[in-house]
């Protein structure tokens, strides 16, 4: 006889919801438009061929095309034909800067809350376990990444909380840390030139190292939640300027 | 010292044969700057990718990722590049921006310390954020050429590693566990001592046999335990 297992609803239901194509093409087009608003996607760089952007998204070719078809009429994509053609990123500063404000505008305050909450749970765990396993050439490199010259707040500040993420010697944490930073740091970037909160940023950073460096455990958990909470209230600043 | 052990020598073999395969790739990416001129990031790709493609096709080993690393401004025509290829189809790790690049190997211990000392080296267990995405080990050898070319290397994955060395290790002491330079436990026969744990304080062949205890971390330090270092190799079995 067949029996129903007595799961939460909520949870089968995740399971078995649907995977539509449609909702793939705008993930696909997502994640590409995350990759240029954050940079890594620079102004000027070929794109992989439909083909492989299909094969490495585990998407059909149909799906691939019509990302890029969004993101054209985004102006965001430029597709040259012929030898030398191919899809490649157009995008300026300013585009940049508009896009990343526009989805900082875009989000809802719970939505941002609970995205920063996520990441905190996540780097503040990562910051414990990180206080367990760290020799002294991880706290120097730490340290390192925090007062590299030349380079900015945000860059700085994310370099450390991602080493920090793999420190906790968890693949998986490292892996749902960089997913979340994705997402976090890149909103960060509506206040990266608030050099005074860089400055707080990069100082409780340092505490954070020094904790690590101590084998304190519960001083690296709350002052790395302490870090993101500082954050987040800016952020939420800057959406309610944005939205006025 | 004691006389290594049986199970020693076959833990020691398992790392062995992996710098052994990569060595001789060292020796042939060496030989592409052989006439004093840096060669092109192509042609170092293709010679690096039919060297490194066997391997990782190859089911009998346990390599997830090889390839080169290119010292700073030793390529013509590019200050920073990565030949690196990933998986039993082997895929190339998706190309970075040069600056990132920098920032991404410039240094890591798996670059740095070879290129430093010219000795074979072993790095981690760390979480390989950049190329595995997971729990690696890496095993890099420097490139021989007139001026330091970069490293070539291979990833094995530390999960990998309890099946073929736990036994051994168990044959040595109950809880012995196998650790690196810096005392930080790669797999322990002992289920209670996590991999990456820090054992014992950073050791050096020939140094003190009994463990002092060290590292940042106070409360995973044991002292007084016994170090059978693993002949040429930066490893050690560790005896509590």
């Amino acid at each position: 006889m067949p029996t129903r297992s007595p799961s939460n609803p909520r949870l089968r239901a995740a399971v078995f919801s649907p995977l539509s194509e449609d909702g793939k093409a705008r993930q696909v087009e997502d994640r590409l438009l995350q990759g240029i608003v954050a940079g890594i996607l620079a102004d000027g760089d070929r794109l992989p061929r439909e083909s492989e952007l299909a094969a490495s998204f585990g998407v059909s070719t149909v799906t691939a095309r019509e990302a890029l078809v969004g993101l054209r009429s985004l102006g965001l994509v430029r597709t040259q034909r012929g030898r030398e053609g191919g899809s490649f990123v157009t995008v300026t500063e300013q585009d940049r800067s508009q896009l990343v404000r526009d989805r900082l505008a875009g989000m809802t305050r719970v939505a941002l809350r609970d995205l920063a909450i996520h990441y905190a749970a996540i780097a503040s765990s990562a910051a414990e376990l990180a206080t367990r396993y760290a020799d002294g050439d991880d706290v120097r490199l730490l340290r390192e990444i925090l007062g590299e010259p030349g380079a900015s707040w945000l860059r700085a500040s994310g370099s450390f909380l991602m080493e920090l993420a793999a420190l906790s010697q968890s693949a998986r944490l490292t892996r749902e840390f960089v997913e979340l930073h994705a997402e976090f740091g890149l909103l960060l970037h509506c206040v990266g030139d608030d050099a005074g909160l860089g400055a707080e940023a990069l100082r409780q950073g340092g505490l954070v190292a020094d904790a690590v460096a101590q084998g304190d455990a519960d001083a690296a958990r709350h002052r790395t939640a302490g870090l993101l909470e500082e954050l987040l209230r800016r952020l939420i600043r800057e959406q309610r300027a944005l939205l006025r | 010292m004691a006389e290594t052990s049986g199970a020693e020598a076959r833990i020691a073999e398992y790392f062995t044969e992996v710098v052994d395969l990569v060595r001789p790739w060292a020796s042939s990416v060496g030989r592409l700057f052989d006439d004093g001129r840096p060669p092109s990031a192509q042609a170092v790709d293709s010679a690096v990718a039919a060297l490194v493609t066997p391997t990782l096709r190859s089911t009998r080993r346990q390599v997830v990722g090889a390839g080169f690393i290119a010292a700073p401004d030793s390529l013509s025509g590019t200050t920073w590049h990565m030949a690196w290829w990933q998986g039993p189809e082997p895929q190339r790790l998706a190309t970075v921006s040069p600056a990132e690049a920098g920032e991404i190997y410039a240094r890591r211990e798996w670059f740095t310390v070879p290129m430093e000392t010219g000795e074979p080296h072993i790095t981690g267990p760390y979480v390989d954020f950049l190329c595995t995405d997971d729990y690696t080990v890496t095993i890099t050898v420097p490139v021989p050429a007139a001026t330091p070319a970069g490293v070539v290397g291979a990833d094995l994955l530390v999960a990998a590693l309890e099946e073929p060395l736990e036994r051994e290790l168990a044959a040595v002491a109950p809880t012995a566990s196998l650790v690196n330079r810096a005392g930080r436990v790669l797999v322990s026969a002992d289920p209670e001592v996590a991999a990456g744990t820090v054992l014992v304080g950073p050791w050096r062949h020939g140094g003190p046999e009994v463990g002092r205890g060290g590292g940042a971390a106070a409360d995973t330090v044991q002292s007084g335990c016994r170090l059978l270092p693993l002949p040429a190799l930066p490893l050690a079995v560790m005896v509590p």
